[in-house]
């Protein structure tokens, strides 16, 4: 097999441990001995409750935290320490949609111009001329299924999946290879959700995206992935083919945040049983 | 791509939403009648100062002319706000004296708007032992009561509205300080800035296009409101014998000399104090306006 574009050997996270006035706050291990590695092509699903670790994964991931063990190996190559070049060439390849699709669009700028910024930071590699920009902008847009008529305006304006479908297009301005999408649709209705992921799928065939899949939803993961780990407290506890996991779970924990899915008949409901 | 450019919904369309959003704005300022009163006065008052040397009715009074013979006399035709203690007119002074007091409470806060913006700046998004030193100089100066730093400094400079100005800087950069520093490491954290940040834009970019602008609504409510009560510490100044000396009219100066002959020649007081009020009046309600359009939260 060829390298992974993503391998995570070991990574460990600890949060330091602050002196302050009133004594000193313990060092907290967000993070213990993870093992990833995902494929070209592939989508990789990580499930876990709030409080699990997601988080923290993914700033690793990202190079926005430093790790206290082990790696992050995108394309065989570290994503810390990179210098200003080779942090740019890095941006490029790997972006992440985030959980809040609103918080993740400056309030005071136009669509327009908060998708052009991916282009002007990276439009010369892209080889992308800045007259082009506005026409690349708008065949963004029209790729997430949105238009013309959107372009200048504000992310007020805009419903919750509109506003993820702008994420996704700022996200695809660079031509990532890897995608993390962090919790994409948690923030949203549940007819919206189905778009999305709908979205997302037809765009990985489309354009051959990597996608790391972060979610506490294990019915998201199981509708998208094609591999899944289970983290809970900072540790991976279950890793495999989503069916093999789905259909045998080998650990309680996986089971009961199987347990959790709801179930579309009301008389096998959690809410039901306990009653 | 056999498309043009040609075809592209662009200026038209950006001039339009921004046309829109203006309008809103406006509209909402006008809502509030005690902002738009504000505004008035404030506009009156600028213009007033702008104006002065055209407007005033006895042109020498400011350069120190003095008439004992008309001393103390009330409102009349010839003196609407009465005479001074040497005879001049006090309609003229209040006039003048409003250069004085607007151009230092405008100075004021614009410099300190300056020093403490960028200090503030830096510590909110260096952190570390920056922000500490930082911090902590700011606090320090923040202990200390505005109108006895000031005093002191200006003692230490000696008098004149040069001195004055750059004494009471001194104890209000602080305040900007203090608060960009809050905004800007909050908004730091911000998920759309740390998209940006994950997109590959650079820090000067970061801080320029998408910090600055959205924590301008907060510096600029304070800033308007800020004017107000830097004429207020103008005037008392003035008041204490620290601020501008004699022949130049001062509103807080005026006053204080006016309190030696109250209550029989109250006009020597009422017009310089009502002045004052005015001011630091106009400025509160513009400011509180300000922060009925500016603030996204009271959008609907």
């Amino acid at each position: 097999m060829s390298t992974p574009l993503l391998r995570i050997e070991g990574l460990g996270h600890v949060y330091g441990a602050r002196r302050g006035l009133f004594g000193t706050s313990p060092a907290f291990r967000a993070l213990t001995g993870i093992d990833i590695s995902i494929a070209r092509g592939e989508s990789f699903g990580l499930v876990g409750e709030s409080g699990s670790g997601k988080t923290t994964l993914t700033r690793n991931i990202l190079g926005l935290e430093r790790p206290s063990e082990g790696h992050v190996l995108f394309d065989g190559h570290p994503v810390i320490d990179l210098g200003r070049g080779g942090e740019r060439r890095l941006r490029r390849r790997m972006q992440i949609v985030f959980q809040d699709p609103q918080a993740s669009l400056d309030p005071r700028m136009t669509i327009h111009d908060t998708i052009a910024e991916a282009l002007v930071v990276h439009g010369p590699d892209l080889g992308i001329a800045r007259k082009r920009y506005t026409r690349r902008v708008l065949d963004l847009l029209e790729q997430v299924g949105l238009g013309r008529e959107h372009l200048y305006r504000h992310p007020h304006e805009f419903s919750g999946g509109q506003r993820q479908r702008i994420n996704i297009a700022r996200a695809l301005a660079v031509e990532p290879e890897l995608l993390i999408l962090d919790e994409p649709t948690s923030a949203l209705d549940v007819s919206v959700q189905a778009d999305i992921l709908n979205l997302l799928q037809r765009l990985q065939k489309e354009l051959g995206l990597t996608y790391f899949f972060i979610s506490h939803d294990l019915g998201v993961i199981r509708y998208t992935c094609d591999r899944v780990a289970v983290i809970e407290r900072g540790r991976i506890v279950e890793q495999g083919p989503v069916a093999e996991i789905f259909d045998n779970p080998s650990q309680d924990y996986t089971r009961k945040l199987m347990d959790a899915i709801p179930d579309p008949d009301p008389d096998v409901s959690p809410l039901r049983r306990l009653g | 791509m056999s498309q043009t450019d040609m075809s592209l919904p662009r200026a038209d369309l950006a001039r339009s939403a921004r046309a829109e959003a203006r309008a809103r704005a406006i509209y909402r300022f006008r809502q509030s009648l005690l902002s738009v009163i504000g505004l008035a006065i404030a506009v009156f008052l600028i213009t007033m100062a702008l104006l002065a040397p055209w407007l005033l009715p006895y042109p020498g009074d400011v350069v120190g002319a003095v008439n004992p013979a008309a001393a103390f006399q009330p409102p009349s035709a010839a003196h609407w706000f009465g005479t001074n203690s040497v005879g001049q007119d006090i309609l003229t002074l209040v006039i003048y004296g409003s250069r004085i007091s607007l151009l230092s409470g405008v100075t004021v806060i614009l410099l300190a708007l300056i020093i403490g913006g960028t200090l503030g700046v830096i510590a909110g998004w260096v952190g570390g032992w920056i922000d500490e030193v930082i911090m902590r100089i700011t606090d320090l100066l923040l202990t200390i009561p505005s109108l006895i730093l000031a005093m002191a400094v200006a003692a230490a400079l000696g008098t004149g509205i040069w001195n004055m100005i750059i004494a009471i800087t001194i104890t209000w950069w602080p305040t900007y300080a203090r608060l960009v520093r809050a905004e800007v490491a909050a908004k730091k954290q911000e998920q759309f800035v740390i998209a940006s940040r994950v997109l590959g834009v650079g820090p000067m970019r970061l801080i320029g296009r998408h910090v600055l602008p959205n924590i301008v609504t907060p510096v600029v409510v304070k800033a308007s409101l800020d004017v107000g009560f830097a004429i207020l510490l103008v005037a008392s100044l003035g008041f204490v014998g620290i601020g501008v000396k004699p022949p130049t009219p001062e509103w807080g100066t005026m006053l204080a000399e006016a309190r030696n002959y109250m209550p029989q020649y109250w006009w020597t007081a009422i017009f310089p104090g009502t002045a004052i009020f005015l001011a630091v009046l106009a400025f509160n309600l513009l400011g509180d306006g300000l922060r009925d359009v500016l603030d996204p939260r009271t959008r609907r």
